[in-house]
């Protein structure tokens, strides 16, 4: 009976870990919680995490944005094509980013801040401006890639 | 006994072949240099790439620059053939150009660094991509420290 007890458990702990691996970026410290949905087209999640610890460590105000105004990230295929990203006002706080498995870090950070300043925008009840969300991605892309 | 001492053989030399079987299997994928501990990822372009240069300049700043190579290995954990990107497109396509002519680039909080895919071989392009790995390692080095 323990035995299998102690099976269970290292399987639950097994399934939990791949959970967090793979659909959940949680960071304590600043209270933030991101839901990252199943890719099947991409598998880009680590991708998507990636991208977020460098705005963490590079770009702490966006970070904090990102953490307050997003909950869910759709990593499939949307309205921005591959390699890109979506924001539809019905998803509220989700947002779309479709980057690939090997996509280029620096453009997963910046379409993410992309879209969370659309989020932003929507929250505020002010009109989707794209020119906003480009000058704010722009800003994270020349922070950090370093040539 | 003998069975017993058989079994063990049997045992460990199956181990022994699927531990050298892993390690050209990884290769394939990646580098690894199990004398010095260093484990990069390598990814490639498929269609513009050329991952056996980098990894034939990993082994050219093993033999020739030690101390560069152990920085490498200890600030470096993938390196991908990618043309880098600047600044947002949408706000100038002159950008996107000037991304596209740089040998590489290096992205601050990661361990990832990128270098301009080329299909190029020979003696050149392996110590060109040396020195690139070199340089935005530096960058790493510096970023973390």
């Amino acid at each position: 009976m323990l035995k299998k007890i102690v099976k269970i458990s290292i399987l639950i702990l097994i399934i939990g870990f791949f959970i967090y691996r793979y659909f959940f970026y949680i960071d304590f410290s600043n209270s933030c919680y991101i839901k990252i949905k199943p890719s099947f087209t991409e598998l880009s999640n680590s991708n998507i995490k990636e991208a977020i610890k460098i705005l963490k460590l590079t770009s702490p105000d966006e970070y904090d944005k990102l953490c307050s105004n997003v909950k869910i990230i759709n990593p499939n295929l949307s309205c921005g094509g591959f390699g890109g990203g979506c924001f539809y006002k019905s998803s509220g706080r989700e947002i779309d980013i479709s980057t690939a498995h090997s996509g280029f870090l620096a453009q997963t950070a910046a379409i993410i801040i992309h879209e969370t300043c659309h989020a932003i925008q929507y929250q505020e009840g002010r009109n989707l401006s794209e020119q906003e969300c480009y000058e704010a991605d722009d800003v994270i892309l020349k922070r950090i890639v370093e040539y | 006994m003998q069975n017993f001492s058989k079994d063990n053989l049997t045992f460990y030399t199956l181990i022994i072949i699927f531990l050298i079987g892993s390690y050209f299997v990884i290769n394939i994928f990646s580098y690894f240099d199990i004398t010095n501990f260093c484990y990069i990822s390598t990814e490639r372009d498929i269609v513009r790439g050329n991952e056996k240069t980098i990894k034939q300049a990993l082994k050219y700043l093993k033999k020739n620059k030690k101390d560069d190579y152990k920085m490498v290995c200890k600030y470096v954990e993938t390196i991908s053939e990618k043309y880098c990107i600047v600044a947002d497109w949408h706000l100038g396509e002159s950008l996107l150009r000037e991304g596209c002519k740089l040998p590489g680039c290096y992205i601050k909080g990661s361990k990832t660094i990128y270098l301009k895919p080329s299909e190029e071989t020979g003696e050149n392009i392996i110590k060109k991509r040396a020195g690139d790995i070199i340089k935005y390692s530096n960058f790493s080095k510096e970023f973390w420290n």
